[in-house]
């Protein structure tokens, strides 16, 4: 305790009387210890310390950061000149440097709290003081206006808080929260009267006669603000109203269309790192970002929270798992509408979308899947293992909006549980269970697997096993659709037997049942065995695309081994490992997998071998050429089946063949599908330049392979491009 | 003091002052052969100024002295004692 | 120009400090000393350098390579490859491979399963060297790195231990 006293009354100017100076003592002592020790406590890791700051290093001392006199001595009770441009101008930046933060991820303090008023509204939240004004310029633009704006993206912040505790991103990752312990946010008003501010300013910039652009800009932010206090309502009462989003947007674009004309430059001094500086800080210093010069990613973060909103519309499980499927998988969605999908979809309440418990939600997967109203599994093991399962359904939905990156590790760790599920379900042979998990188990492999394309995770060297493999993933997708096809089909038949079955009866107590049983069939199951008829059309038809360009890919791999200019190992030999090795860390993920057993790296080599074509052989032209029109055919078929699958969303599943249950992502879907297609085209074209190329080239020594990416295609199957080789450097 | 060792010193908190009218205060937990520190709960003070740092590593260059309120020292010392004394 | 790779002498303070200079200059995360020192003090005998005892300054590092193993949950023992620096007029002569190979044959031979290591999805140069030594894309991380790009991480299987998932290679210790 006396210790803290004088160290609490302890200042430069004081008498040091209290203190011992301890440095020669320190100096002496350490000049004995051996070189390499270092002395510590023994519970301290000293792995923490590499996350220490540094003093006198100016990459980790925020001291060191030097700040021009204008920062230095930026007065918040100043009106500086002409407050209404130079207040539009700290709002302006105040709402990019916004964006900044969400949309570029970069941190708080060199964005919005690189604003001193947001420092300074802050600070005075901590201290209790929470009505403003915050700062006492004397002019209402600054005092009131301004104060409004801040206090609403300060509101905004706590909404992203409130998001970030819920534990669905990656703080640093997908999301920046350091607040440099000025984390006030519970001290804000509510929202009415953060809204009412805004309002109020709104209305006080009406009674301006100024007719300058300025003025309307500076209302357009104000507009902007609300609308970002209104997120939150997505969230506190699961609000499916998007006309603060649709607000938003329309202001948005009125910005981008005047700032052009508008000179802004807030007031020099009034961002800066000043935070940084003075405030508690146990981060190394950073520039302030230079935020973005537009207003588009308020567009992009409204136009992903409204495509999230969209998914309040599902009436089926079906079109739940299509739009977790796809809402995430073209592009990233804007951090905010990833954090919002899971906590909207599975609710405090513990019910998805407010319509279903957990396990009544899991129970409409298998019935939409099977067109049979599940019972329980028989064992005792029944209630306990379906629990499981939907919480690991529900894990499946929370990783679809997962960072692109996430997306896939999560897939690593899930297929682990699908297996393990499928072998539960197995063991008390529950048939419907089976196939949907396996399903599922198979489109999770297979999505783990491509996405590694799409990351750029593998090597050209690797594109023969992983398509392969996946082919032989999707060769067993196909198989099991199929089954569950005819397990459908004979319910159907069942169903329209009774209906001979009665014909031919004499009238009587016996035809009246049947009849009756054949109504109530018609009546209620009829259409779901259609609807799944037609879904599990669909599925096939996509695995078999899947199974298509995989086959296409391992051709195009075969053909550039034929000539020499790639194989499926290291171009050079290795020291430490060995192929073998390498292709089994490679499969480590799967190989604990029950079904589909993971081939041994023979099976790979042997395949391989029958991809290839022997150059001395006669035949070598004749057999090249049967490749050549294989992959053609093939590519046309997967083109068919495209269009086939686009002109039936487009259609809103009326064609009475497929039912893909895309109703409520009608044009994602149409867009992915086209993409997909667009690759297919342009392995085509790739394959003819592959075999022109070499088949012209006597020594193909020169060449290589990149993965390539098709421009607006879809990455998944990347162009096994030829590249000639660079001269190595002498 | 003299019967003081360096991993004594681990644990109570330094004032460490540095160029410019900066003084570092913190609780000592590493201390290399150079005399580099690794203090922790830095509090950073500079003129009338105070603020929080977290896990601070000084180099002894930038170190101009170290000094320890004497109650601190008095107890470093008398534990030592006691603790010298159980033993004998 | 004639170069000696040998190991740290971690009783030299004077090649602490220039291994130190020489990874600043080259690194873009910023390193604090505590950083070094939980690398070289703990695993001294993991970090080589190279000298140019052709040169003026025939015992300072123009290259460096800094490595640490640890027990990886316990399952198997990864060798983990912390920094590796080659002054920038000595690169192109495969100084930077020679560390590696020094490194991972020692770590080899302290029986680690697998060397990981983390690297810039842009840094081509740095993703050439190792995946001709055999190294294959695990993951990649988001956003990993201070200057915002994404990293892979990097492993080179040395035992079978390294290509079985550690869940399973847990089950088997039990049994």
């Amino acid at each position: 305790m006396e210790v803290d006293r004088i160290l609490g009354s302890l200042s430069i100017t004081d008498d040091f009387d209290q203190l011992v100076d301890v440095t020669c003592f320190f100096d002496e002592l350490c000049s004995k210890l051996k070189p390499e020790t270092i002395v510590k406590d023994p519970r301290f890791d000293l792995f923490e310390g590499t996350h220490s700051l540094e003093a006198d290093n100016s990459k980790l001392d925020s001291s060191l950061i030097e700040l021009t006199d204008e920062e230095l001595e930026f007065d918040l009770n100043v009106a500086h000149e002409s407050p209404l441009s130079s207040v539009t101008a700290i709002a302006d930046r105040l709402l990019r440097c916004v964006i900044s933060w969400l949309n570029e991820y970069q941190t708080l303090p060199t964005t919005v709290l690189s604003c001193r008023y947001t420092e300074c509204l802050l600070s005075s939240l901590i201290k209790g003081t929470s009505s403003g004004p915050f700062w006492n310029t004397g002019d209402a633009l600054y005092d009131e206006v301004l104060g409004s704006c801040v206090l609403g993206v300060c509101y905004l912040a706590k909404f992203v808080h409130r998001l970030l505790s819920a534990g669905i991103v990656f703080e640093e990752e997908d999301l920046n929260f350091n607040s440099m312990r000025l984390n006030a946010f519970n001290n804000l008003p509510d929202q009415d009267v953060v809204i009412k501010s805004l309002i109020n300013s709104l209305q006080l910039l009406e009674t301006y006669s100024d007719e300058s652009l300025h003025l309307v800009m500076l209302k357009h932010t104000l507009k902007i603000t609300l609308c970002l206090v209104h997120l939150e309502d997505h969230l506190t009462n699961y609000s499916t109203e998007t006309m603060h989003l649709d607000e938003l947007i329309e202001n948005a674009n009125s910005v981008n269309s005047m700032l052009p004309q508008l000179q802004l430059s807030p007031p020099s001094g009034s961002f800066s790192t000043y935070i940084q500086k003075h405030r508690s800080n146990q981060f190394p210093p950073r520039q302030i970002t230079e935020p973005p010069t537009d207003y588009g990613g308020f567009i992009i973060l409204a136009e992903d929270i409204k495509t999230v909103l969209l998914v309040n519309e599902a009436k089926s499980a079906l079109e739940t798992y299509q739009f977790a499927n796809i809402f995430n998988k073209l592009k990233q969605r804007h951090v905010i509408a990833r954090i919002l999908f899971p906590l909207i979809f599975i609710r405090d309440d513990r019910t998805i979308l407010g319509k279903f418990s957990f396990t009544d939600f899991y129970s409409l997967h298998i019935k939409e899947f099977s067109a049979q109203t599940p019972s329980e599994p028989s064992s005792a093991l029944g209630g306990e293992l379906i629990q499981e399962s939907s919480n690991i359904l529900l894990e499946w939905y929370q990783n679809s909006s997962q960072n692109t990156c996430r997306y896939r590790q999560g897939f690593n760790r899930q297929l682990i549980l699908w297996d393990s599920l499928q072998a539960q379900f197995e063991s008390v042979s529950s048939k419907i269970y089976c196939f949907w998990t396996y399903f599922m188990k198979l489109s999770i492999m297979i999505e783990f697997s491509l996405k590694g394309f799409d990351l750029e995770i593998y090597k050209p060297f690797e594109a023969y096993s992983m398509f392969w493999y996946v082919y032989y993933l999707s060769s067993h997708l196909v198989d099991l659709l199929n089954e569950c096809q005819k397990e459908i089909e004979s319910n159907i038949s069942a169903i329209h037997s009774m209906n001979k079955k009665i014909k031919k009866l004499k009238a009587g107590e016996k035809k009246d049942q049947l009849r009756f049983k054949y109504r109530f069939a018609m009546d209620n199951e009829m259409d779901q065995l259609q609807t799944t008829k037609q879904f599990l059309n669909y599925l096939l038809k996509e695995a078999n695309i899947t199974k298509s360009l995989c086959l296409i890919e391992v051709f195009q791999f075969g053909i550039l081994k034929s000539f020499h200019v790639i194989d499926n190992k290291n171009d050079t030999p290795l020291k430490f490992s060995d192929e073998r090795l390498i292709h089994e860390l490679r499969f480590k993920p799967f190989n604990s997998i029950g079904v589909p057993e993971l081939p041994e790296h023979e099976a790979f080599q042997k395949s391989l071998k029958d991809f290839t074509i022997d150059r001395e052989e006669s035949s070598f032209d004749t057999r090249l050429k049967a490749l050549s029109s294989f992959i053609e055919e093939e590519v046309q078929n997967v083109n068919k089946s495209i269009d086939e699958i686009i002109s039936c969303i487009k259609a809103g599943d009326n064609n009475g063949v497929l039912v893909t249950g895309t109703g409520l992502v009608q044009e994602l879907s149409v867009e992915y599908y086209s993409k997909l297609k667009l690759t297919s085209k342009a392995i085509a074209i790739n394959s003819k330049v592959i075999m022109s190329t070499l088949k012209k080239d006597t020594d193909h020594k020169d060449y290589k392979v990149e993965l390539v990416h098709a421009t607006k295609g879809w990455n998944y199957y990347p162009i096994q491009t030829l590249r000639v080789k660079e001269n190595r450097r002498k | 003091m003299d019967a003081l060792k360096l991993s004594d010193f681990i644990g109570s908190t330094l004032i460490v002052s540095l160029a410019e009218d900066r003084i570092l205060i913190g609780s000592l937990v590493a201390v290399d052969a150079q005399m580099n520190l690794l203090l922790d709960h830095v509090e950073e003070r500079i003129g009338s100024g105070s603020r929080m740092m977290g896990l601070v590593s000084v180099p002894r260059r930038s170190v101009q002295s170290i000094k320890i309120t004497k109650p601190m020292l008095r107890d470093l010392a008398a534990n030592k004692f006691e603790l010298m004394g159980n033993i004998v | 120009m004639e170069i000696v790779y040998k190991p740290l002498d971690i009783r030299n303070e004077e090649q602490f400090a220039s291994i130190k200079k020489l990874i600043d200059a080259d690194l873009s995360e910023p390193y604090s000393i505590y950083v070094y020192r939980y690398f070289l003090n703990q695993w001294p005998e993991l970090t080589y350098i190279a000298v140019d005892v052709k040169s003026s300054t025939p015992s300072a590092p123009i290259g460096c390579i800094v490595c640490k193993t640890d027990p990886h949950r316990n399952v198997r023992q990864r060798g983990y490859i912390g920094m590796l620096a080659v002054e920038s007029t000595y690169r192109g002569h495969g100084i930077a491979k020679t560390l590696v190979e020094i490194a991972i044959d020692k770590m080899q031979r302290a029986h680690c399963d697998e060397i990981m290591l983390e690297t810039e999805v842009e840094n081509v140069a740095a993703l050439n060297l190792y995946e001709g030594m055999g190294f294959i894309r695990m993951k990649r991380m988001f956003r990993y790195y201070l200057n915002e790009g994404d990293a892979f991480k990097l492993i080179l299987p040395l035992t079978e231990r390294s290509c079985t998932r550690s869940t399973f290679l847990m089950h088997g210790q039990m049994a």
